[in-house]
């Protein structure tokens, strides 16, 4: 016997959906996430100034963002949906994904420290750009990993 | 040597018990997307998942998955 809601959906209906919107939030934040880095290497003080109120404030920003994004990418999301639902919502194939998504942050996070050894080689880089670099790098990059694997075992319906 | 590749009789046992892929995936507790992955070879599932997929088609496991050589 399928349970089902008060509006129909059966219990996988509803994990569907849940798993639907949040590969569409992931994929549309992580795009926000990585545009907002233009605009924070944009507008940044020189290196060595102190940050100026609105600049605290903006890095405070960023740190909620990135807490929350993080939080989403590894718990699933859909605190409010009942136990049964993100159960279902994150089995075994979306953990799978998680988990793949997470080894490439980690290849990313490494490959982008060679790169800012690299750089820091030629010219001198400020400690709050390189975290902010690397906390990029190691957000966006398995946010973007878990959007492709979820969409394709989509396709595979 | 490389690893031989898992086939599965997923599908025609399910098609052989009427069952669409959501109620397989109901039986079993798991989202649809796990059950079209696993039909299609695009994920290899954990032996608990095999096991719960063969007990809900009232399969042997080792007549649901083989490896191809």
């Amino acid at each position: 016997m399928v349970s089902r809601d008060k509006s129909g959906a059966s219990l996988i209906e509803r994990a569907e959906h849940l798993q639907r919107r949040r590969t569409r939030i992931i994929w549309i934040q992580g795009l926000l996430f990585l545009l907002w880095q233009g605009s924070f290497f944009s507008a940044r003080p020189e290196f060595g100034e102190p940050l100026r109120r609105v600049e605290q404030l903006q890095v405070g920003a960023y740190i909620v963002w990135a807490l929350v994004l993080l939080a989403l990418l590894a718990t699933g999301g859909g605190l409010f949906r009942g136990r049964a639902v993100r159960e279902l919502a994150n089995d075994e194939v979306t953990r799978a994904h998680r988990r793949s998504a997470f080894v490439w942050g980690y290849w990313g996070l490494i490959l982008a420290c060679l790169g800012l050894y690299v750089v820091a080689l030629l010219e001198p880089l400020g400690l709050m750009d390189v975290v902010h670099g690397l906390l990029s790098v190691g957000l966006v990059l398995p946010m973007m990993r878990f959007v492709f694997l979820e969409r394709r075992s989509e396709r595979h319906g | 040597m490389a690893d031989p590749k898992l086939a599965n009789g997923l599908k025609a046992a399910r098609t052989r018990l009427d069952l669409t892929q959501a109620d397989l995936a109901e039986r079993v507790g798991v989202s649809r997307k796990t059950i079209n992955t696993v039909e299609n070879g695009v994920f290899t599932p954990s032996t608990v998942l095999a096991l719960r997929l063969a007990r809900a088609l009232g399969e042997p496991v080792e007549g649901l998955f083989w490896l191809e050589d």
